[in-house]
């Protein structure tokens, strides 16, 4: 052998070599995967690529478990970035710009027409009329109460962070939201009580009826002065209020549980058939995440919307109105005020009176 | 809001916090375990 062909040898020996070493795709015997089929070559499951793969994952898709928390089959929620997107954005920002407004509209509304008087001035013998009893006034402060707790604490789930930690610091506001959340979910309980209470106190007075649509026609009076449409018991006005109160309440009691007891109780699947009934066209299948959004969603729209009605409420009670907030104080209210504003319950009850009186034997 | 006229605002009031701290406790002594709480069957946050 020459040295001119060792060293041809040595060359070929070498490329070799250095090919096997750095596992050179020249060498390779089996086909790559990208010419079968034109798929891009994929890596622990064969044909398929990777990047669909962890795509599917992101998006949603579900597996099966052997374990018995079947929510562990997705491992991605996407609903959840669309929820938060909504929660944060659209929801929150619908409903700070709702209670502004009635703020702003219940301001207006004072400028322009001041405190509703007592036209015919209060009774100049100091009559007056028991509106509330002790359990009346009693359910309606419980419930009160707590609404207003579960109202500021609501809030501060929603709004909080978002000034806050501004004003108290990150520490401060951390311990006001666990403090604050633990009261949310154990007052929550005496305001469901009380809701249940009320509905049973005062759904007979507050079935409407012919002379609400006087009273709605006439604008309750609220609007000119002297002008005092005949109501019942409650006027249109107070039973819209309840009926807000009894109808929300029940909507918020329920989706509270939901979140009380997440994955325990599910609603809104079976909710969404039945109103698509009526045309729509809501996901009748959700999985356990889905409602728990669902009804955090619903809790917080809910919620503020009660809280718009209640903030109106409270202005007509007490500085809205003379003589309002005497009925829910020690319940007594002045015999003028009752005649101008519940005109025709003040008649039941003079009737009842002297109906009384007749009835009783003569000594 | 004191005296005898707000007696039934206070009575409400002070029943609402009653019934939360019971509340509290029956919820809090319902909780479950470090390990039913851990476990992958577990549903309560």
């Amino acid at each position: 052998m020459t040295g001119k062909k060792l060293r041809r040898l040595l060359a070929v020996l070498s490329i070799l070599v250095f090919a096997g070493l750095t596992g050179s795709p020249m060498l390779s015997v089996q086909p790559a995967a990208a010419q079968s089929g034109g798929q891009v070559p994929g890596g622990w499951s064969g044909s398929t690529s990777d990047a669909e793969f962890w795509r599917a994952i992101r998006k949603g898709v579900r597996g099966t478990v052997s374990i018995p928390d079947k929510k562990a089959a997705q491992l991605v929620q996407s609903d959840g970035d669309e929820f938060r997107a909504f929660r944060n954005g659209k929801m929150a920002s619908t409903g700070v710009t709702a209670m502004i407004i009635v703020v702003l509209v219940l301001f207006v509304f004072f400028i322009i027409r001041g405190k509703i008087k007592i036209d015919a001035g209060r009774d100049p013998e100091g009559q007056t009329i028991e509106r509330f009893n002790t359990l009346e006034r009693f359910t309606h402060w419980m419930t009160a109460s707590s609404f207003i707790i579960l109202s500021l604490t609501g809030l501060n789930v929603l709004y909080g962070k978002l000034f806050m930690p501004v004003l108290i610091g990150k520490e401060a506001f951390a311990a006001v939201s666990m403090w604050g959340k633990m009261a949310h979910n154990y007052i929550a309980w005496a305001f469901m009580i009380g809701i249940v209470m009320m509905f049973i106190l005062w759904v007979k007075d507050n079935i409407p009826g012919p002379t609400d649509i006087k009273w709605l026609a006439k604008g309750g009076g609220l609007f000119a002065k002297g002008m005092h449409p005949p109501a019942k018991r409650f006027n249109a006005g107070q039973k819209l209020i309840f009926w807000s109160v009894i109808v929300g309440g029940a909507s918020l009691s329920t989706s509270g549980l939901a979140l009380l007891f997440p994955f325990e109780l599910q609603m809104f699947a079976g909710t969404f058939k039945i109103i698509n009934v009526f045309g729509f066209d809501f996901p009748t299948v959700l999985s356990p995440l889905q409602e728990t959004q669902y009804a955090l969603m619903w809790h917080g729209i809910v919620g503020i919307g009660m809280i718009v009605i209640i903030i109106a409420h409270i202005y007509i009670g007490s500085l809205g109105m003379e003589g309002a907030i005497d009925a829910v104080a020690d319940g007594h209210v002045d015999r003028n005020w009752a005649i101008e504003h519940h005109g025709l319950w003040v008649e039941e009850l003079d009737n009842e009176a002297t109906a009384g009186a007749e009835s009783q034997p003569a000594e | 809001m004191t005296g005898e006229k707000w007696k039934s605002f206070w009575m409400g009031t002070i029943a609402a916090v009653v019934i939360a701290v019971v509340a509290g406790i029956v919820m809090t002594s319902t909780n479950m375990t470090a390990g039913e709480k851990f476990s992958s069957s577990s549903t309560r946050l």
